[in-house]
C-alpha cells in the first residue's frame, strides 16, 4: 500500500522521529528479571520445549510449591465428542500491523489491521494508537470499518474518547474471522518478521502489549468470565530445553521470495514484557500428576469468545454506538460515509478491499469439544494444546507440520480438515487415557 | 497493478475533492490564523527536549505516548487542548507539572517544554521564541490539524 504515496505526516512522524531523542529513557522493559516467558506457544506455533523451556541464558526456573497442584478432572478428549471445527486465516503482515494514516479525498483513514496471530492480545493497545491518531483531526464522530476484535475495541476506545461511533461491517459476531481464533494471550504470535519489521517495531509492539495487558485486567472477575486466567500444563516426555530446528519450506527468505521460508524469520518480542507476565514454574516429579516425565505450569490469560464478545458489543450499544451492515469493495466506497474520519479495521479483508498485497493469510484450525466447567486448566503436549474455555474444550495442533510458525503460512484454505482435528484430539485423548486422577 | 490502482483511486478522489469544495485534512499541523501564529525556535525545542527527558519522560514516556495511566502528549493532546489558547496549557504545566514536584520549573523552561511538545506534534519551528508569559501566550491559539476547528473543546480526557 505504499503505492498510494499519501502516508500523512502523522504516520511518518510515528515511524521516523519519535525514537530519536529518547532512546535512553525507554529501558523500562529491560528491568525484567530473567524469567522464562509465559507466551503461549499455541498460536505461536512453537513447541513447548522452546517457548516455555529453560532459556539459553542458563537461568534456572523456580519449582512450584508442593501442594499447589489441585485435583485435576481429566479432559474427555475423544474424536466422537467433536462439536465444531473452526478455521481462521490470520491477517499476517511481515512488517507488522498497519497503523499509518492515509488521506483519501475528504476522508482521513487511520488503518488498524494486520495483527497476525496477535489481534486479540494487542487489540486494546492498537486501538489506543489508532484512536489517538484519529483524534488529531478533531472529529466528533468516527466510522469504524469492521467488527472483529480490532474493530470492536477501536470503537470502544473511540467512544471512551467522547466520540460518536458507527461501526460499518459486513459481518457481526460470530461470523467475524477473529472469533475463529484460539483466544489466548499470544501477543507476538506471527506479528511480524524480524527484518521487514525493523528494530523500531519492537518499541511499538511493547507499547501495544503493555496497554492491552492492563486493559484486560478490567474484564477479569466478571460474571461469565469474559477474560480469565487458566493454569496451562506444559508436558513433555523429554527434558525441556532442547531447541527444535524447524525445516524451511524452500530456498531464500522473505526478501528474496516475498514469502517467509523459515520459522526463524518470525519476530519475537515477549521478553520485553516478562516483568508483568507470569513465568512458568517447574513441577517436581513427585508432584507431577501427568503420565509424562517432565511438566511445567504457567498461568495464561484467555479470552472466552462468547462472554467477551457479547460484553463488548453490549458496551458499544449502551454507549450509543450504531452498527450498519455494509460491505466495502474499494476505497472510493468511503465517499458515501457521513463520517470524515475512519478507522479501518478489516483484518484480512484489507487484502481485497484495500488491495493490500502485503497481507499473507496464515491458516489455523481449532477443534471444539463440549464444555467441561469442572476442568479449569489446559495442557500442551506433543505439539497439541488443549484448553478448557467457557464455550468448550479447545484442541489445536500447533506444530503438526514441524514447521513452527511457518505452519499454515500462505494457506488460505478456510475449511475444516477433519483428519487434522482428529489427530490432535487423539493426542490429548491418549495422554488422558494414561492419566490417573488423584483424589482431592 | 498497485500503481494502477493507486492512480485511479487518486483521480477519483481528486475530482471528488474539487466538487466538494476542497475541504480536506491537511497532514501538517497548522498554526492559528485568528491570532498570532505559533512560533518557537529549534533551539528552544531542543532545550525543551532535554528538560522533558529529565522531568517528564519518566511518566509520559520517551516517545510522548504516555502509558495506560498517563496521558499521551501526542494525538490526544491535540484534541484535548484544541480550541484553547497557549496560555492554558502553559499555565497547566507550570502549576501541575511535573507531578512529583509541581511548579518547580522556571517559566522559560516550561515554555521550552511547550515548544518541544509542539515540535513533536508536527508544528514547524519559526523565527521567534515561544514567549514565557501568559499574557503573550493568550494571543496564540493552540494549533490544530486541518482547516476546520471543532467548536467544542474536548471535555473527555483520556
Amino acid at each position: 500500500m505504499r503505492g498510494f504515496g499519501v502516508d500523512s505526516a502523522l504516520g511518518k512522524f510515528d515511524i521516523v522521529r519519535r525514537r530519536d531523542v529518547f532512546a535512553g529513557s525507554l529501558a523500562l522493559g529491560g528491568l525484567a528479571a530473567g524469567r522464562a516467558l509465559a507466551s503461549d506457544p499455541i498460536a505461536a506455533g512453537l513447541p513447548a520445549s522452546s517457548a516455555g523451556g529453560a532459556k539459553a541464558t542458563g537461568e534456572s526456573e523456580r519449582t512450584a510449591l508442593p501442594g499447589t497442584i489441585p485435583p485435576l478432572v481429566p479432559i474427555r478428549a475423544h474424536v466422537d465428542q467433536i462439536v465444531d471445527i473452526k478455521v481462521c486465516l490470520r491477517p499476517f503482515r511481515p512488517m507488522g500491523p498497519r497503523l499509518d494514516v492515509e488521506r483519501i479525498g475528504d476522508k482521513l483513514v487511520v488503518h488498524n489491521y494486520g495483527h497476525g496471530g496477535s489481534g486479540w492480545s494487542l487489540s486494546w493497545g492498537s486501538a489506543e494508537i489508532a484512536v489517538g491518531k484519529a483524534l488529531t483531526a478533531l472529529p466528533r464522530q468516527v466510522a469504524v470499518i469492521g467488527c472483529g476484535i480490532v474493530g470492536l475495541t477501536s470503537a470502544l476506545v473511540a467512544q471512551r474518547a467522547g466520540l460518536d461511533v458507527t461501526i460499518y461491517t459486513k459481518d457481526m459476531l460470530p461470523h467475524t474471522r477473529s472469533v475463529r481464533a484460539n483466544g489466548s494471550w499470544t501477543p507476538d504470535s506471527r506479528i511480524a518478521l524480524t527484518t521487514p519489521a525493523g528494530p523500531e517495531f519492537g518499541d511499538l509492539w511493547e507499547r501495544m502489549a503493555r496497554y492491552s495487558w492492563k486493559s484486560y485486567r478490567d474484564y477479569l472477575g466478571l460474571p461469565g468470565n469474559p477474560i480469565e486466567f487458566r493454569d496451562s500444563y506444559i508436558l513433555s516426555d523429554k527434558p525441556f530445553g532442547s531447541t527444535q530446528e524447524f525445516a524451511s519450506t524452500g530456498p531464500g527468505d522473505y526478501a528474496s521470495n516475498g514469502m517467509p521460508r523459515s520459522a526463524s524469520e518470525f519476530a519475537h518480542y515477549s521478553d520485553r514484557i516478562r516483568d508483568v507476565i507470569p513465568a512458568a514454574e517447574v513441577i517436581a516429579a513427585h508432584d507431577n500428576p501427568f503420565p509424562v516425565a517432565y511438566a511445567k505450569r504457567e498461568a495464561v490469560m484467555i479470552f472466552n469468545f462468547g462472554g467477551y464478545g457479547h460484553l463488548l458489543l453490549s458496551e458499544f450499544y449502551q454507549a450509543g454506538g450504531k452498527v450498519v451492515i455494509r460491505e466495502f469493495h474499494a476505497p472510493s466506497d468511503l465517499k458515501g460515509l457521513k463520517e470524515k474520519v475512519i478507522i479501518n479495521c478489516p483484518g484480512l479483508a484489507a487484502r481485497d478491499w484495500w488491495s493490500d498485497k502485503t497481507l499473507i493469510p496464515v491458516r489455523g484450525q481449532t477443534a471444539w469439544l463440549p464444555p467441561q466447567p469442572d476442568v479449569k486448566y489446559g495442557v500442551r503436549y506433543n505439539g497439541v494444546s488443549a484448553l478448557s474455555k467457557s464455550d468448550g474444550i479447545l484442541i489445536q495442533g500447533f506444530n503438526a507440520s514441524g514447521l513452527g510458525e511457518m505452519d499454515g503460512v500462505g494457506n488460505s484454505f478456510e475449511h475444516a480438515d477433519r483428519m487434522e482435528a482428529e489427530n490432535a484430539v487423539t493426542t490429548i485423548g491418549g495422554l488422558f487415557s494414561r492419566f490417573s486422577p488423584r483424589r482431592g | 497493478m498497485m500503481a494502477f490502482n493507486a492512480l485511479r483511486r487518486r483521480d477519483v478522489w481528486l475530482s471528488a475533492c474539487i466538487v466538494v469544495g476542497g475541504f480536506a485534512y491537511a497532514p501538517q499541523v497548522r498554526g492559528a490564523e485568528r491570532t498570532g501564529a505559533v512560533s518557537y525556535t529549534a533551539e528552544q525545542a531542543e532545550h525543551g527536549a532535554a528538560l522533558y527527558k529529565q522531568n517528564c519522560a519518566v511518566c509520559h514516556g520517551g516517545t510522548l505516548d504516555g502509558a495506560f495511566d498517563t496521558p499521551s502528549l501526542r494525538g490526544r493532546l491535540i484534541s484535548n487542548w484544541s480550541g484553547t489558547t497557549l496560555d492554558k496549557v502553559f499555565h497547566y504545566i507550570s502549576k501541575a507539572m511535573p507531578l512529583f514536584a509541581p511548579g518547580s520549573l522556571k517559566p522559560a523552561d516550561n515554555a521550552a517544554i511547550v515548544a518541544f511538545i509542539l515540535r513533536e506534534n508536527d508544528v514547524a519551528p519559526g523565527p521567534r521564541e515561544l514567549p514565557s508569559d501568559e499574557g503573550a501566550l493568550k494571543k496564540i491559539s493552540f494549533p490544530s490539524v486541518g482547516g476546520k476547528r471543532a467548536k467544542k473543546t474536548s471535555s473527555t480526557s483520556p
